[in-house]
């Protein structure tokens, strides 16, 4: 019933030896295979707690994006408003002063033509007073009539300054041809022989040729080349137009209205 | 009957005998290698589990937790002894279910041996921890007078280990024998399986014994090194 000393130390060096191959065998590469699989566990768990941090850190990337985004969108869309107002505002001003612009325009169009108006009224006018005051003066008009003009010719002659007198008188005397005295009646004698008296002052004995011209209304008028030297009611109701056209463009610019276009301060 | 294997000589030279109980240990031996090789030679590095290898992961982490338990230490360096200790008869106690198998186990030179590598075990993992002084220490802790008393209980203890192995082992298996000779039909094999039941957990009390006498000899050497924090 005793143990057998060889077996048993047989047995402890087998056990000793099965020690060795297990740990060799199963100890060793389970523990090592668990050890491995536990450090990829931890390696998969590190790495999945990595991945959701950069989930996270992505996550929170996007939202700071979408709230820029959004900010920005909300900036974009202040600034088109803005640009969208100046614009109106823009169109508003740029119609007006078109509108403005059309209306001036329209006012200066209205403004001319009511001038234009005026001023055919005013010298339609003009003209109608001159054909009234020549169409009166010429029925008036006779040979006594002219005989005073020419008597008042005669005067006008010899009350001339001394320097146009000399100047008129050279003239005369530098003329060799015949002096033309015409008038609108035919002249009488004394008439004639007052003229000749005028002009013999200037010129002895002055070549006359008297002759007739209706245009000039009433008077008389001598021709001496370039010059004429003349008194008649023709020259007198050229000037009463002029002065009349003159006297009504005053009148429109006391009115409110501006001067007559072709006159100016002196009527001219 | 044969009460032990130890008297089946198979082979002699000399002293050198061959007896029935080295040959059943080193049937246990290669079949534990070998199951052991054929599990964990196609370990791939962190490739699929295999059923087998999932077994002996499942039995190993089994043995690590049962060390860390009883001793409240690591089991790194205490686990191809103690797993050893259990799987040896284990799987020792487990083939007497096969015909003409006579377990080692049932026999007072095996437990006998393993005992002995217990009683060397507890001053080597002792010395190890503290070194020899320190492990010699905890014999005349509390007094000196108390060191043959602890010097007895090393002895008793072990005793105890290889006796309490032998006894139920061989008792199962010529309880086993004795029926079959009386009743050949059914109820030995009753008796066989509560021979297994009894087989597995004197393999556990064996192997949690074990852990329980080397971890009062490491703790010592804890505890003071707690005290020295």
């Amino acid at each position: 019933m005793g143990p057998d000393w060889f077996t048993v130390i047989a047995q402890v060096i087998n056990f000793l030896i099965l020690v060795v191959l297990l740990k060799r065998f199963l100890y060793g590469p389970i523990v090592r295979a668990m050890d491995r699989r536990e450090a990829e566990i931890a390696a998969r768990l590190d790495t999945a707690a990595q991945k959701i941090a950069d989930a996270g850190q992505e996550k929170e990337r996007y939202e700071n994006l979408f709230r820029e985004l959004s900010e920005d969108r909300e900036e974009r869309r202040a600034e088109a408003r803005a640009e969208a107002d100046a614009l109106r505002t823009e169109l508003l001003e740029s119609a007006r002063e078109e509108v403005d612009r059309s209306r001036a325009q329209w006012q200066e169009s209205f403004r001319a033509e009511r001038e234009s108006f005026l001023r055919s009224v005013r010298r339609h006018v003009c003209e109608e007073a001159c054909a009234v005051a020549r169409r009166a003066v010429t029925e008036m008009a006779d040979s006594s009539l002219e005989e005073r003009m020419a008597l008042c010719l005669e005067r006008r002659i010899r009350d001339l300054g001394a320097m146009e007198r000399e100047e008129l008188a050279a003239n005369f005397r530098a003329l060799d041809k015949q002096i033309v005295v015409r008038s609108a009646f035919e002249l009488s004698m004394e008439g004639r022989a007052a003229i000749a008296r005028a002009l013999n002052s200037l010129k002895p004995a002055v070549d006359l040729r008297f002759e007739t011209e209706p245009s000039l209304v009433c008077g008389v008028e001598i021709l001496t080349g370039g010059r004429s030297l003349a008194w008649n009611m023709g020259e007198h109701l050229d000037g009463l137009e002029e002065r009349l056209l003159d006297a009504l463009g005053k009148s429109a610019v006391v009115n409110g209205g501006n001067p007559l276009p072709g006159t100016d301060d002196h009527g001219n | 009957m044969e009460l032990s294997p130890d008297s089946t000589i198979l082979w002699q030279w000399g002293p050198v005998r061959l007896n029935a109980t080295i040959v059943y240990t080193w049937t246990v031996m290669a079949v534990l290698s070998a199951s052991s090789w054929l599990a964990t030679r196609r370990l791939a590095e962190g490739g699929k589990t295999s059923r087998r290898r999932n077994l002996l992961e499942t039995l190993v982490t089994f043995l690590n937790d049962q060390i860390r338990a009883t001793s409240r230490q690591e089991p790194g360096r205490f686990l191809p002894f103690i797993g050893t200790l259990f799987l040896f008869i284990a799987v020792s106690n487990s083939l007497e279910i096969i015909p003409g198998f006579h377990p080692p186990t049932g026999s007072i030179s095996t437990t006998a041996a393993l005992a002995i590598c217990v009683f060397v075990a507890v001053p080597f993992y002792g010395v190890l921890q503290k070194g020899v002084l320190g492990y010699l220490k905890h014999y005349v802790k509390p007094s000196v007078f108390m060191a043959p008393f602890e010097i007895i209980g090393e002895f008793s203890r072990t005793l105890a280990l290889a006796v309490r192995l032998y006894g139920n082992i061989m008792s199962g298996s010529i309880i086993v024998g004795i029926l079959l000779s009386i009743a050949p039909l059914f109820f030995p094999i009753v008796m066989q399986v509560l021979g297994l039941l009894i087989g597995l957990i004197q393999a556990y009390i064996f192997a949690v014994l074990a852990m329980v006498y080397i971890a009062s000899a490491t703790s010592v050497q804890k505890r003071e090194e707690e005290k020295k924090d």
